[in-house]
């Protein structure tokens, strides 16, 4: 698989299609694996491929706007792909997506916990979910030899339980359970920095001119900051859970987030990056939409 | 900066509930707030006098007044500011009598809430800017869409101020409903005797441009700058040779049902609908010519007809003529679109449509008029022999909200009162009998019509509904109940008129929203007001008449015309469009070009600009928004992730100001 990535890297650069090819290398640490990018044949041989490819590498296509670029693409990947060209950040002439076949990656923090030998290494929770091994789009596929029917053995289970479960619990303890978390946040905005969605020429965090919430790291600043990305990603985030994977401190940034990504699937049927031609989803009405939440 | 603070008492309206004396003392210690006073009506003339007084004497710079609703006053103080010399919209309104006083009865606690209202206010003129409005020029042509009776008339008055005007009609004539119809109500005036002279006024007019066989096929542009594809379809005739002189069918062998009579006649493929059709210029039934058929026939070897081609004189049949899509702007549009007729055949009592001597109002009308299929007879449409006992039944799809539409359709109590008096006129031994729910007769001498036909026509009125039509022995058995008397009816009837409701047609969803105009649930356009603005939509430009917008008889149709032709020419006669500055606004820096907006947006207000980023050095998409066609909803802003879209006098800046305020 690696070698047949490696090759098809080789001809995409040899053959002049793209300027480079953004990809996987190993790190140092000899496990994990690190992005790169390849600019030449001789550099290829750098890349890799397997679980420790966690990383979503569409965040580095908004750097090279305007070139024509290869990219080594998971599912979720793609579908990152698929909001950003819907959204107009990026055109899809200008990328050639090298699917990966995909058996799910690695739980990276938990990885490190378990040391290097890899024996218990368990798969990140997003594969958990996840039940496309297949990229939705892609211009090559590059196949898994192993032999595996999906991602995971619960992918057939009622892949919201976790958020159902965080539902049920009364208000007040959502109130402190989530107050309690956002306490630890740093405003480092890790979470932003790292996520493919977050684009904006200046964030709303950063602007002055209203000041939309406070930039000091109290509970207020810290609560709005949190709410107000989540809310930015409704609709749009396609739980690659790097937002999560980046938290320095470690806030269940993924549970937001799918909260609203499943009141969205089951209020409107909309799933984010699912669909080529769909529309921005906040930006769309129907005359269908439900609408006895208006009392 | 200087801010004065005018608290009105409106009489007792605000006064009796809010302490206004002591808004003016609090609201006065406001940081920024130079002078604060009252007075018993500030829109009153000695009111503004006071408000411009102050301004000058105080050197106020901006402005708060606590009255009413802004949409009853704002743009009388806006007025008073300018003429006092500040910024219109450096103004702000503060409703203290609708979301204070007029909602609460406890004193002091309105008193306090009041406060907080002004308190807002003053925190948003704080961060109000000076704006100025916005022109934009005027394309003075207008379009109709639909050549009825209401787009004629919209024509001609649009024609008679020397504005050139361009009609739409789908069908290969205009005309529409009307020129189906034999007698109108309640006069009797003959409906071709009235409109053809209007159909031959705007044809020979020099101002208007008839299209038939025409649709619109696009819409883009806004109010001054319409910008319409117009799709003419293949007459196969062309209008330019053709003198109208009938020869060519004369000679057409296919004889087909004629839509115009309600199938119950015959016409040829290629024909012109009715004797007076303008323009009189035959077109060819494609799907039923035997020249198309047999072109169309696999191998080509049925032997082509083309009798029309030879026996034209001037050339003007054009097989291979092909559908032509033109462009043209317009500053206003006006949409007479029309109505369609109800399908009765959801009703299973009145025979599910299958009863051929079960007709509409509308086959009553061709029966009766003296040029129609059956030349002024009214006969049963199964065997030919005359009718003589006909039962009329009102209300069919109208009001019933289970299978037909809710609302009346307003004309059939009249049409049908019309038909009883047209049937004792074309055969003195017929007999009518009408069931109805109510009579429905309000408009000049209709309730009189109704008397007259009950009293001088003896038509039989019954109130109530009828519960079953079936067939026996060559007659229509109309069972039903006469709910005055509380007897069960049945009549033994050779002929069975409903009068089917007026329903919007099927296409008008596409049309609104080419247009972007709204309709309600049953499809009709939905003006802008339904008192105050009754021919305007919410999109400026784009007027309504006749009976796409509700049911409407004739006179109504007209009266809409003339009202929505004076809106388009209002528009007209300015030199250019005064539009208001309170629109959306993009900040280059922040837009990312997601297009959100540009989905978001109900008027297509926002367009994408090419522009070159500096910082990333490169060229990316921003947002733009069209001056003249944004309303200033404020769709946009919510969609907008990074804030990149203001409105303006309702900017972030100002609402955060607002918030802090509180």
């Amino acid at each position: 698989m690696i070698e047949e990535l490696r090759n098809k890297a080789r001809e995409l650069l040899k053959t002049k299609q793209v300027e480079a090819v953004i990809g996987y290398q190993r790190a140092s640490d000899g496990l994990s694996a690190i992005p790169c990018v390849i600019r030449s044949e001789e550099e290829a041989g750098r890349l890799i491929w397997d679980a420790a490819c966690v990383y979503n590498l569409c965040g580095y296509l908004k750097d090279f706007r305007a070139k024509k670029l290869g990219i080594v693409a998971k599912a979720c990947d793609v579908r990152a792909m698929i909001v950003l060209i819907s959204e107009n950040q990026l055109n899809r002439d200008d990328v050639f997506i090298i699917g990966m076949e995909c058996c799910g990656v690695v739980d990276e923090k938990r990885a490190r916990v378990s040391g290097r030998d890899g024996s218990d290494i368990s798969s990140a929770d997003k594969c958990k979910s996840c039940a496309s091994c297949v990229p939705l789009a892609y211009d090559c596929l590059i196949k898994e030899k192993r032999e595996k029917a999906k991602v995971s053995e619960d992918a057939d289970k009622d892949k919201y339980e976790p958020v159902r479960k965080l539902e049920a619990k009364s208000l007040s303890e959502k109130s402190k359970s989530w107050k309690d978390e956002f306490k630890r946040c740093i405003r480092c905005y890790a979470c932003r920095q790292v996520c493919p969605m977050c684009y904006c020429p200046r964030c709303v965090a950063d602007q002055f001119m209203p000041v939309w919430f406070s930039k000091a790291g109290g509970i207020e600043g810290n609560f709005s900051w949190n709410v107000a990305r989540a809310m930015h990603l409704a609709g749009r985030c396609i739980d690659c859970g790097e937002c999560e994977r980046a938290c320095p401190v470690g806030i269940p940034l993924r549970d937001i987030n799918r909260k609203i990504e499943k009141d969205i699937k089951e209020l409107f049927g909309y799933e984010a990056g699912m669909k080529t031609d769909a529309k921005p989803f906040l930006a769309c009405f129907d005359k269908n939409d439900p609408e006895d939440f208006i009392k | 900066m200087k801010i004065g603070v005018f608290i009105c008492h409106c009489g007792t309206n605000i006064s009796a509930t809010v302490d206004v004396e002591k808004v003016a003392q609090v609201t006065s210690k406001l940081a920024k707030v130079h002078f604060s006073t009252t007075y018993l009506y500030m829109c009153s003339n000695p009111g503004q006098e006071l408000i411009k007084k102050a301004i000058k004497e105080k050197g106020l710079d901006r402005i708060v007044v606590c009255s009413c609703s802004p949409s009853l006053h704002e743009k009388t103080f806006r007025k008073c500011a300018e003429e006092a010399g500040i910024n219109p919209y450096l103004v702000e309104i503060a409703n203290i009598r609708e979301h204070c006083s007029w909602v609460h009865r406890d004193k002091k606690e309105a008193t306090l809430k009041a406060i907080d209202i002004v308190r807002l206010a003053v925190a948003k003129v704080s961060r109000d800017k000076p704006l100025v409005k916005t022109y934009v020029p005027i394309e003075k042509r207008v379009l109709i869409i639909g050549g009825g009776i209401s787009g004629i008339q919209s024509a001609i008055d649009i024609a008679f101020a020397k504005y050139p005007v361009t009609i739409v009609e789908r069908e290969s004539s205009i005309g529409g409903r009307m020129a189906r119809f034999d007698k109108t109500f309640p006069t009797l005036d003959c409906a071709a005797c009235i409109l053809t002279p209007k159909m031959v006024t705007v044809s020979q007019s020099q101002y208007v441009t008839i299209y038939t066989c025409s649709e619109i096929e696009e819409v883009s542009g806004h109010v001054g700058d319409f910008k319409v594809k117009i799709r003419k379809r293949a007459r196969s005739v062309d209008i330019n040779k053709c003198t109208g002189c009938g020869a060519c069918y004369a000679k057409c062998p296919v004889k087909v049902s004629a839509k115009f009579d309600m199938n119950l006649g015959l016409r040829k493929a290629i024909y012109v609908p009715f004797p007076q059709a303008v323009p009189n210029v035959p077109v060819i039934d494609r799907q039923n010519c035997l020249w198309f058929s047999a072109k169309n026939a696999s191998g080509g070897t049925k032997k082509a007809c083309g009798l029309c081609k030879k026996i034209c004189n001037f050339g003007a049949i054009d097989y291979d003529m092909q559908d032509e899509i033109i462009e043209e702007k317009f500053g206003a549009i006006i949409v007479a679109t029309g109505f369609t007729q109800f399908d009765h055949s959801v009703y299973g009592e009145y025979g599910y449509g299958k009863y051929k001597d079960v007709v509409t109002g509308l086959h009553f009308e061709r029966m009766a008029s003296s040029s129609g299929p059956t030349g002024g007879k009214i006969i049963r449409p199964s065997d030919g022999k005359e009718a003589r006992d006909v039962v009329f039944i009102q209300c069919v799809g109208s009001r019933d909200e289970q299978k037909g539409v809710p609302y009346c359709s307003r004309i059939c109590c009249m049409y049908t009162a019309k038909h009883a008096l047209l049937l004792k006129e074309h055969n003195k031994d017929a007999q009518a009998y009408v069931f109805y729910i109510d009579i429905r007769a309000a408009g000049k001498n209709y309730e009189e019509f109704v008397k007259k036909v009950q009293d001088e026509y003896g038509a039989i009125y019954l109130r109530g509904r009828v519960s079953r039509i079936f067939e026996k022995g060559g007659k229509i058995i109309v069972r039903g109940a006469d709910t005055l008397s509380g007897a069960q009816i049945e009549i033994k009837a050779d002929l069975v008129v409903l009068a089917t409701g007026l329903i919007a047609r099927p296409e008008t969803v596409k049309l609104a929203q080419m247009l972007h105009i709204p309709y309600d649930q049953n499809r009709l356009f939905t003006e802008a007001h339904p008192k105050l603005a009754p021919v305007e939509t919410v999109t400026s430009g784009i007027f309504l008449t006749g009976a796409c917008q509700s049911p409407k008889d004739i006179p109504d149709s007209v009266a809409t015309a003339s009202a929505a032709s004076v809106k388009a020419l209002g528009l007209l006669l300015q030199d250019k469009l005064e539009k208001e500055p309170l629109i959306a606004k993009v900040d280059r820096n922040l837009c990312s070009g997601c297009r959100a907006c540009v989905v978001a947006c109900p008027f297509n207000a926002i367009d994408m600009k090419e522009i070159e980023d500096r910082a990333l050095k490169c060229k990316r998409d921003v947002a733009e928004v069209v001056e003249g066609v944004c309303t200033g909803c404020g769709n946009c802003t919510v969609v907008c992730r990074m804030s990149a879209i203001d409105i303006e006098g309702f900017s972030n800046r100002q609402i955060m100001e607002e918030i802090e305020a509180l």
